[in-house]
């Protein structure tokens, strides 16, 4: 202890006053030799006791004012190694930077980290004192725009006690660069940035936020000082059908990493649907390593969709620890194949390869329903009950029947018609047209086959629309299909242009061999070859079947999109807007309802909604008119940014270096605490007592 | 009626002067003297021997068995009397006027004055601490100014070491077991130990004639200090330095208590008690001793 004033503790002689008073005090009291001692003392004893401990506690009341008086006057204080932020009092621009990222929610000691760096940050806020200029910014992702400095602390100390945690990663250095440019502005010359954060590597990177040694100062608070924050986390998750379970199994696959420096073991990870749970797992990992957990299962119900999450059981942190999947099962495409050359011999038959094609491995989990009928039974097929339809060879049909599939086709169906020994192009004209992709004019045999003399003289396919979707499977060479051959092909009449007519592919001699045309909602196709080995063995060619599989598809419009990314937290969701739409409500999986209203909606065919706070699953409702309807389709799912999740702290060097050289970590440095403010409040507590003990006496 | 202040009497010459003084005094008092004309209680018959008064022949009993009987009265058995003074530390102490201790010395001395007078034995037993002082009882002249040198000399001396009543008590019992007796105690009784009860009580039921005269001064009766006092007591080194304000009610209930009890007890054993201030005349307190007795002896007489 040192003072300031070292001659004032002359003073403490004055301590052996009450000494002194207290015995004199104690000599004069009048002295009586009593007889009757016992009933004295018999009933008085605590009395006497508590008498004599009162005069002692005076004394000794009487002898701490004495020495506090001296001492205070002395000024003593006291230097001292702090640890911890150094906070200067007086003018200044500061900005507060408070991490308010997911792993902020890191739970230690029954509190959160958050919850520890407004405590801190608070403080820090008192002690800069009335005349600092003073800003506080978020450090997570997507945080809003940087206020300007203020000395209104109220309201600082309002924003940082109700500044909640989001479930976004942290992005620090750009809300230090955001500190720096705020602090830039200031004609403070003190310029301080207090960082108020877990100080884990996730949040740091990119471009220093200011020139090294140029910046303000830096003062790094970290709100814990555990190295290492043991955390799991589910960092991924896909699903996947499963054929084994079914045509509704489905295997979801998850990661989980292991953050901490301490290997996990046996940590149960739970496959949860539709809110139960249904596999459950165990995992074992050691420090930093991540692993592949497999469930599978079947989606329960019949509905195509089902919400997924994979579970890990709760550790400190626990947001990161699921992670949640929206899994669809593809809808069928409804095929009718037309066999217009059936015969009893499978392989001789007209639908062999194309029945075969279409059902790969002959699995009934495939996404195609097939069904096969013959031109006779084709009137009694229902068509609005299928998204394709094949006419393999069939002869011309009836006009009626030619008239129902024109107006099933208009309606959104896709015909493809192929061509074969049946189809004579004069009665097609007559009768087939209407749903012919272009008119038929007559075969063109180039060979006898494919291993006959001439079979030299046997086309291949030469061009075709790489960038169409039947085609946007195959690479550049196609080999698959291009080594094709066709020994005969069905010419096709001319064409108008700006018909709506377009050869997809051609074959070497300029001839189509594919040959598209819109017809209302529908789509028709026309092949000039036949479906079968009759006219070309493309049927048993690689490019077979996933051209077939793509046709299909294509006319059945169904997606073949890749899978879309995954949508997380803080990132805005495309939502599907009809044009009777005039409301449309997103329910977040909190239960909290955000709107779009139909100025918004107006005129548009997707709307960005970027209300994304949170993880999980979002439901969407749609009203048109004066009814809310639930638009399952368009229901969503949100996770975390995994990257966060990362609890490695950074190495105090790694921060960016503050503005004065200072270095940028915690600093530990000399602090003089003064206590003669302590021992004046002590005084007035012992001069209390003191009247307090006198006035009982 | 007007008595000598104990203060007065203190300074009047020597102890038997004192003793004197209020005897006359109290006997002035009392008009006469207390034990006028012969001892009239009957004690046992005697057969008649040459000397024997022929007055005292009781001729009922010559009637039934022809022969000379002679009654014999207690006063001719020659009383005994033991004064036991405490003089233990506690009475020495003094509050307004004489020490306690003073005060039962003039009060024995008037006693021993007015036995020896009426030839009876008296004896002396002042007790204080392990000092025991012991004078047998004598009916002699000279054996008056033995007793009342020795009074002298213990008031002078002053009180001395704990208050033990019992031991003298216990003394006496042996001392005075063949012979009825006339036991006096005088103390303050500071000796809260039931056991002092028992003994006077058992004195009694030897059938010895037990009277207490219970020394107290005003003081300890009424505690009447103001301030912060220091009080050390008289027989030991127990201190205590206290409010007498803050005590009073606690210390006159203790007391109080005490007295009730000692009462009670000695009541119950048929022990006379007999409580003294030392403010009041010792001619007072004599003659507050002896009046019930006269009165007792002349209905016996009756």
């Amino acid at each position: 202890m040192e003072f300031l004033a070292p001659l004032m503790l002359i003073g403490l002689a004055g301590a052996s006053v009450p000494v002194i008073i207290h015995l004199i005090g104690r000599r004069r009291a009048p002295v009586v030799r009593f007889g009757a001692m016992d009933f004295l003392l018999g009933q008085n004893k605590r009395v006497a006791r508590r008498l004599r401990l009162r005069e002692l506690l005076l004394l000794a009341v009487r002898v701490l004012a004495a020495l506090a008086i001296p001492l205070a006057l002395a000024k003593p204080f006291v230097s001292c190694a702090s640890r911890g932020v150094i906070v200067s009092r007086g003018p200044q621009a500061a900005v507060l930077v408070l991490d308010d990222s997911y792993v902020m929610g890191y739970r230690k000691g029954g509190r959160t980290l958050l919850a520890e760096a407004k405590y801190r940050a608070l403080r820090v806020l008192e002690e800069l004192g009335p005349e600092a200029d003073v800003a506080v910014v978020f450090a997570a992702e997507g945080s809003p725009p940087v206020p300007e400095l203020t000395r209104d602390h109220l309201r600082l100390a309002d924003a940082i006690e109700t500044a909640p945690l989001t479930a976004r990663p942290p992005e620090t250095t750009v809300a230090l660069r955001r500190a720096a440019a705020l602090l830039a502005g200031s004609p403070h010359a003190a310029r301080r940035v207090y960082l108020f954060s877990a100080l884990t590597r996730a949040g740091f990177g990119g471009e220093a936020p200011w020139p090294p040694g140029a910046g303000p100062e830096l003062h790094a608070v970290p709100v814990t000082d555990d190295a290492d924050l043991p955390n799991l986390a589910v960092t991924a998750a896909a699903a996947e059908k499963d054929p084994d379970l079914g045509p509704r199994g489905v295997r979801v696959r998850a990661e989980i990493t292991n953050f901490g420096l301490a290997k996990v073991e046996d940590r149960a990870a739970t496959l949860v649907i539709d809110g139960r749970p249904v596999a459950r797992g165990l995992v074992t990992l050691g420090p930093g390593e991540k692993t592949e957990k497999r469930f599978s299962a079947a989606l329960p119900g019949e509905a195509k969709t089902a919400e997924v999450s994979v579970e890990l059981d709760g550790d400190a942190l626990a947001i990161d620890d699921r992670r949640y999947l929206r899994v669809e099962l593809r809808r069928d495409v409804r095929v009718l194949l037309v066999d217009g050359d059936p015969r009893t011999v499978r392989h001789e038959d007209e639908l062999f390869y194309l029945e075969t094609a279409l059902r790969p491995g002959d699995r009934s989990d495939s996404a195609l329903s097939v069904a096969t009928t013959t031109v006779d039974d084709l009137p009694k097929r229902h068509l609005a009950d299928f998204d394709v339809v094949f006419l393999c060879n069939v002869r011309a049909l009836e006009r009626e029947a030619v008239a129902d599939i024109e107006a099933w086709v208009r309606k959104g169906g896709g015909l493809i018609v192929t061509m074969g020994s049946n189809v004579e192009a004069d009665a097609y004209a007559a009768a087939m047209a209407p749903i012919l992709a272009q008119e038929l004019k007559t075969p063109l045999q180039l060979a006898v086959g494919p291993k006959g003399p001439d079979s030299g003289r046997a086309e291949r396919i030469g061009r075709f629309e790489a960038t169409h979707p039947v085609f946007s499977v195959f690479s550049g060479k196609a080999a698959g299909l291009r080594e094709a051959s066709f020994w005969k092909i069905q010419l096709l009449g001319p064409t108008a242009q700006g018909d709506g007519r377009t050869a997809l592919a051609r074959f070497g001699n300029g001839a189509p061999a594919l040959v598209e045309r819109r017809l209302g909602a529908g789509r028709l196709l026309l092949y000039t070859s036949t479906i079968d080995r009759e006219w070309n063995d493309l049927p048993i060619h690689p490019g077979f079947l996933p051209l077939v599989q793509q046709i299909v598809r294509y006319l059945a419009r169904a997606p073949i999109e890749p899978p879309e990314a995954e949508l997380v937290v803080g990132r805005a969701r495309e939502l599907p807007v009809t044009p009777a739409d005039t409301r449309i409500e997103v329910t977040a999986p909190s239960g909290k309802k955000s709107t779009l209203e139909k100025q918004r909606l107006a005129g548009r065919q997707t709307v960005p909604f970027g209300g994304v706070d949170e993880p999980g699953f979002y439901h969407v409702a749609a009203e048109s008119g004066d009814k809310v309807r639930a638009r399952p389709a368009a229901d969503f799912v949100a996770n975390l940014d995994p990257r966060a999740s990362d609890t490695r702290r950074i190495d105090p060097a790694e921060l960016p270096a503050g503005g004065t050289g200072a270095a940028p970590g915690e600093a530990e440095a000399r602090r003089r605490v003064e206590l003669w403010h302590g021992l004046a409040a002590a005084l007035l507590l012992v001069l209390l007592g003191e009247a307090l003990l006198t006035r009982r006496g | 009626m007007k008595f000598l202040d104990p203060v007065a009497l203190a300074k009047l010459g020597t102890m038997q002067l004192k003793a004197r003084t209020v005897v006359e005094g109290a006997l002035s008092g009392l008009h006469r003297s207390p034990h006028h004309g012969s001892s009239i209680e009957f004690a046992e018959h005697k057969e008649y021997s040459p000397g024997d008064e022929i007055r005292h022949i009781d001729w009922k009993a010559y009637g039934k068995f022809d022969r000379y009987y002679v009654k014999r009265f207690e006063q001719e058995t020659e009383l005994s009397a033991y004064l036991l003074l405490d003089s233990s530390g506690s009475m020495a102490y003094r509050g307004a006027g004489v020490s306690k201790l003073e005060y039962a010395a003039y009060l024995a001395a008037a006693l021993t004055y007015l036995m020896i007078r009426q030839q009876d034995r008296v004896g002396l037993l002042a007790f204080g601490g392990d000092d025991l002082r012991y004078l047998p009882p004598r009916a002699h002249a000279n054996h008056l100014h033995d007793l009342l040198m020795s009074l002298e000399k213990v008031a002078a001396e002053g009180g001395r070491g704990t208050t033990l009543v019992a031991p003298a008590l216990d003394r006496v019992a042996e001392l005075a077991r063949r012979r009825r007796s006339l036991v006096i105690v005088l103390s303050d009784l500071f000796d809260p130990s039931q056991e002092v009860v028992n003994l006077l009580r058992r004195l009694r039921v030897m059938r010895h004639d037990v009277a207490v005269l219970h020394v107290v001064d005003d003081h300890e009766l009424e505690l009447p200090f103001e301030g912060v006092t220091l009080f050390e007591s008289l027989e030991d080194d127990r201190r205590l330095i206290a409010d007498p304000r803050a005590i009073r009610s606690a210390y006159l209930r203790e007391l109080d208590d005490f007295l009730t009890r000692l009462r009670k007890g000695l009541g119950e054993g048929d022990v006379e008690y007999q409580l003294v201030r030392t403010s009041q005349p010792v001619e007072r307190a004599l003659l507050d001793f002896l009046v019930p007795r006269v009165r007792g002896l002349r209905r016996a007489a009756g």
